[in-house]
């Protein structure tokens, strides 16, 4: 039996033909194919070519496989899959892990918004002053030192 | 440079009673580490946007999420952007650190000694936090609310029941309060939680008095958990769980005082049950549950109180550990349609062994009590258990230990020890069984020939109790036998 194929169209003109399975991750495209049926490829107008291409290499990773025997299993284990998805968060730079996360906020992968969610938690901010995030994260800081010095007194219970 | 500095500092300070040349090497290499880190982050960084900042409020709230509680009120000073975004944040999880339990940790032994924290700083109470930051928090939702009060006493000016009542006004779905304080009173929750109609999830833990007034209602109750709790009177409970119209899991840990004799389980919907009565109380107590719809229960009641199933449940799981008194025979009959039983098999339960035909039994894990001969009830129940594919038998110690062996024996002593094999065995067996035991001593006969070969076989012996003393003939005059009163 042939497997079905799906074909996405990213913001910027670039095609990804992906078996079914590893496109029903994302809870937005099946909407997509009913809205559209008629036609095959389905545009992913907020998604540019790059994070399209990571969002299938994630989602190809975690696709559950059914074998041969019939039964359901996925391809690693939960373990191997831990140590993939923090290699492959490592990997990125930060401009790319934003799109990504808002790439998996748009297609609605639970999993993969969470694991950026996650990455950005714990490496931008966790057990950072606020500094070192500002830093981090390029904010900018539009506080006057009066505000700051105030807001930090009426919050004391914050900075302990 | 914040963080090369503090490195720099807590280096200066751990290793200013160490080798000052191996602290200034350390210092440089992290200085180098710290650096490289830097670099990278900054290439990797690529553009110096900030994309954080621009994301949806929702999105940013879902990062939050992943921050401990304790620094996410902090966030609110990076810039005016985050002011009040972390008051979003729909989960809040604030729990007493305990010190004492860090500190066994290396990292832990090593800032204890830097702070030089005593017993009485060995819990840092999170309320101030906790207060503060729940009157600053404005999500108009709050999923989960977690509160662990360790430590000696309350604080002065902590008033729990306001802050239960306000997250119960803001649609709470999961709801964890814990009150461990050694010396703290028993605390009350406000009414209005015993008719939250959003809580999918409550958790009440030790210095909880559970006074349910009438009506109570928690019509979205799935998982409920009472461990240790005190209950008001003796009806609490049932005016509790008959509040609970699709409670699917219970989880009971009781405790002599709790003010219950009679515990009553009627929960139409009850799916799984979790039952701990540890102690021993020996008075006419009881555990009745009547739930029919119940498929899996773990009960370990060591209470002595009698335990009663009405309305005929039909279980597919039980851990059965109950020493002191024993099921009815409905209880039994419901075992019947078991797949999975866990078993403590002590003299009562020879019965089920006996009486019951486990027909759907697959997976079957006795424990073995040692004061039973379990080879006929064992065999009865295989007899009875056609299907059985997994059998696994538990055995603290070997049954046929004497009592003293492994609760009394201090001394041991052989004289004219001749070293035959039957002699060895002999002092084998005491070694490996004698828990107690605290002066073992042997001589040989004085014209045995290879005394220090046998001398190292007795010393290589495995000694249940590790601290026994081993004395040879030559020191036994050390060896007074003296009994402790």
């Amino acid at each position: 039996m042939s497997k079905k194929n799906i074909v996405l169209k990213s913001s910027n003109g670039i095609i990804f033909e992906v078996e079914e399975a590893v496109a029903l991750q994302s809870e937005t495209i099946p909407y997509m194919i009913e809205d559209d049926c008629a036609n095959d490829t389905i545009p992913l107008a907020n998604v540019t070519g790059d994070i399209l291409a990571l969002v299938i290499e994630y989602c190809k990773k975690h696709v559950v496989v059914a074998d041969g025997d019939g039964g359901g299993s996925s391809s690693s284990s939960q373990e191997d899959l831990k140590n993939w998805d923090a290699q492959f968060m490592n990997d990125l730079d930060q401009s790319k892990i934003f799109n990504l996360l808002l790439a998996a906020d748009f297609l609605n992968i639970k999993t993969l918004f969470d694991l950026t969610c996650q990455f950005v938690a714990d490496t931008m901010i966790k057990g950072k002053s606020v500094e070192e995030v500002r830093r981090t994260l390029n904010i900018e800081k539009d506080y006057t030192s009066e505000e700051e010095a105030k807001a930090r007194q009426e919050n004391e219970w914050a900075f302990k | 440079f914040q963080r090369a500095e503090m490195w720099r500092q807590l280096l200066i300070v751990t290793c200013s009673t160490y080798n000052a040349a191996s602290a200034i090497w350390l210092l440089r290499e992290t200085s180098r580490h710290i650096a490289k880190k830097r670099a990278l982050r900054y290439w990797k960084g690529g553009s110096s946007e900030d994309r954080i900042s621009a994301l949806p409020d929702d999105l940013l709230v879902h990062i939050l999420t992943f921050v401990p509680t304790k620094k996410v009120g902090a966030t609110m000073l990076l810039s005016k952007r985050w002011r009040t975004t972390w008051t979003m944040v729909p989960q809040l999880d604030y729990r007493d650190i305990d010190y004492g339990a860090i500190r066994k940790s290396f990292v832990g032994g090593l800032i204890a000694r830097l702070f030089g924290k005593s017993d009485e700083q060995r819990y840092r109470s999170i309320w101030p936090l906790l207060d503060g930051s729940l009157q600053a928090h404005k999500a108009p939702v709050l999923e989960k609310l977690t509160i662990v009060l360790l430590g000696p006493r309350c604080p002065v000016d902590a008033d729990m029941g306001k802050w239960i009542a306000n997250a119960v006004e803001r649609k709470v779905r999961e709801l964890v309060f814990r009150l461990s304080w050694s010396a703290g009173p028993t605390t009350g929750l406000p009414k209005s939680l015993y008719t939250c109609d959003t809580l999918y999830t409550l958790c009440l833990r030790d210095k909880i008095l559970v006074d349910v007034p009438s009506p109570a209602c928690l019509p979205s109750l799935q998982r409920l958990y009472l461990y240790s709790v005190v209950y008001k009177d003796e009806d609490s409970h049932v005016r509790l769980l008959s509040s609970c119209p699709i409670l699917k899991a219970l989880y009971v840990r009781r405790h002599r005082q709790d003010n219950v004799t009679k515990f009553n389980i009627k929960v139409p919907s009850l799916e799984c049950l979790l039952y701990d009565f540890l102690e021993f109380v020996g008075h006419d107590g009881s555990l009745v549950i009547d739930s029919p719809a119940l498929k899996r229960v773990l009960i370990r009641d060591y209470s002595g109180d009698s335990c009663l199933i009405e309305n005929k449940p039909r279980f597919d799981k039980a851990t059965i550990h109950v020493a002191n008194s024993y099921p009815n025979s409905k209880f039994i009959k419901s075992l019947s349609s078991l797949m999975h039983l866990e078993l403590l098999l002590v003299t009562p339960a020879v019965v089920c062994c006996n009486a019951i035909n486990f027909s759907k039994l697959i997976d079957c894990r006795i424990q073995l009590q040692n004061d039973l001969d379990w080879l006929e009830p064992l065999m009865l129940l295989l007899h009875n258990s056609p299907n059985l594919k997994l059998l696994f038998i538990h055995q603290d110690q070997p049954s046929s230990v004497p009592k003293c062996l492994s609760a009394h024996l201090e001394i041991f002593e052989w004289k004219q020890y001749g070293g035959r094999s039957e002699e060895k065995q002999v002092v084998e067996y005491i070694f490996a069984n004698s828990k107690c035991l605290k002066k073992a001593g042997i001589s040989m006969k004085s014209k045995l020939r290879g005394k220090k070969k046998m001398m190292k076989e007795l010393e290589s012996m495995p000694r249940v109790s590790i601290s026994s003393q081993l004395l040879f003939s030559t020191q036994l005059g050390s060896l007074t036998i003296k009994m402790a009163n």
